[in-house]
């Protein structure tokens, strides 16, 4: 399915990530701790493994046989809430699913119940899950930042990635939607498309700014 | 000695005005003047500072006595409310019944340990 973000939302991220690394003290060229704004919010973050005992089949289940299915929750004694995490996942899939359910909190996204249907199918909620993956993206690799940090390392990404914290995955979709090419690179690819008699439709499909994206595309 | 505020009705009260004014919890904070960091902490259950509670009374157009416990309140209170459940998940869409059991009752113990603390 295609998701697409209301008009301004990413700006609207991108606004929320700054002040909020304001009041953590950070730049946008740090790299930033989930951990420490759900300190600073009040927002206890505890692993999937520190639940209480009777849960320990299922802890099982999502850290060793599903590890892949389940990132983590945000479960709501409303108005309270505490995050929930799956510790299997490496770093930084960890960082990034906590800051995904912070992202949820941040864009005051309302949380429901029951999670699942009868039949175990998840209720579909794809346009508010694209939305917390660009605010978790934007809180994790600033656009205002990244350019820079970037350059830092000489436009490697897995380095940069590093940088920050987060997965190669994320940060190839940041650099794609953060660092446009440079106009010499816009210049070349303008000439390459005069000379692109074949496909000319084709070609300036592909430089049309504003089309739909896939959910793949968003959570960026 | 300061006497505690009833955060939870506090919440309530700020919550329900702002929906009634169609305002999310960004756009009230930018009303008054306050970081909206404030009001995710209320919802945890975190007492304003004096100056920003000032402020949410004002704006909420009642006395800043309004919220301020009674003796032996708070346990009353403590007894009384047990939050709604409710969850964000962020799992795969397509998962085996058995999985999808599992991640409930995870979140529910969650959601257990949070209410057996209040």
């Amino acid at each position: 399915m295609n998701v697409v973000l209301p008009q301004g939302f990413k700006d609207e991220c991108e606004e929320i990530a700054r002040e909020t690394r304001e009041e953590l003290g950070l730049d946008d060229e740090q790299r930033f701790d989930p951990w420490a704004l759900a300190e600073f919010l009040h927002i206890d973050v505890d692993s999937i493994e520190s639940l209480d005992q009777s849960t320990s089949r299922d802890v099982r289940r999502l850290t060793k046989f599903d590890h892949d299915r389940f990132s983590a929750a945000t479960a709501f004694c409303k108005p309270e809430c505490r995050i929930v995490f799956n510790p299997a996942h490496p770093p930084a899939r960890q960082r990034e699913s906590v800051a995904h359910e912070l992202g949820h909190v941040l864009v005051e996204h309302e949380p429901t119940w029951p999670p699942f249907d009868e039949e175990g199918k998840r209720f579909s909620r794809e346009q508010e899950e694209a939305e917390a993956d660009y605010m978790a993206a934007a809180l994790l690799v600033p656009a205002s930042g990244l350019p820079a940090v970037l350059a830092d390392y000489g436009g490697d990404i897995a380095a940069t990635a590093d940088h920050y914290g987060v997965t190669v995955d994320l940060m190839r979709q940041r650099v794609e939607h953060c660092c446009p090419p440079s106009p010499i690179a816009v210049e070349a690819d303008n000439a390459s498309m005069l000379m692109a008699e074949e496909a000319p439709d084709q070609a300036k499909a592909d430089l049309e700014p504003g089309r739909e994206v896939s959910s793949s595309e968003t959570a960026i | 000695m300061r006497r505690p505020i009833d955060v939870s009705a506090l919440y309530g009260a700020l919550d329900s005005k702002r929906r009634m004014e169609d305002l999310s919890w960004r756009a009230l904070a930018r009303e008054l003047e306050l970081s909206p960091s404030i009001f995710t902490r209320l919802a945890q259950g975190s007492e304003p500072e004096k100056d920003s509670y000032f402020l949410m009374t004002e704006w909420l157009g009642v006395s800043s006595d309004d919220f301020v416990e009674r003796e032996g309140q708070s346990e009353e209170r403590r007894r009384d409310t047990v939050g709604e459940i409710a969850t964000f998940l962020h799992s795969d869409k397509k998962l085996k019944p058995e999985t999808a059991e599992a991640i409930t009752r995870i979140v529910e113990a969650a959601y257990r340990e949070m209410a057996e603390k209040e």
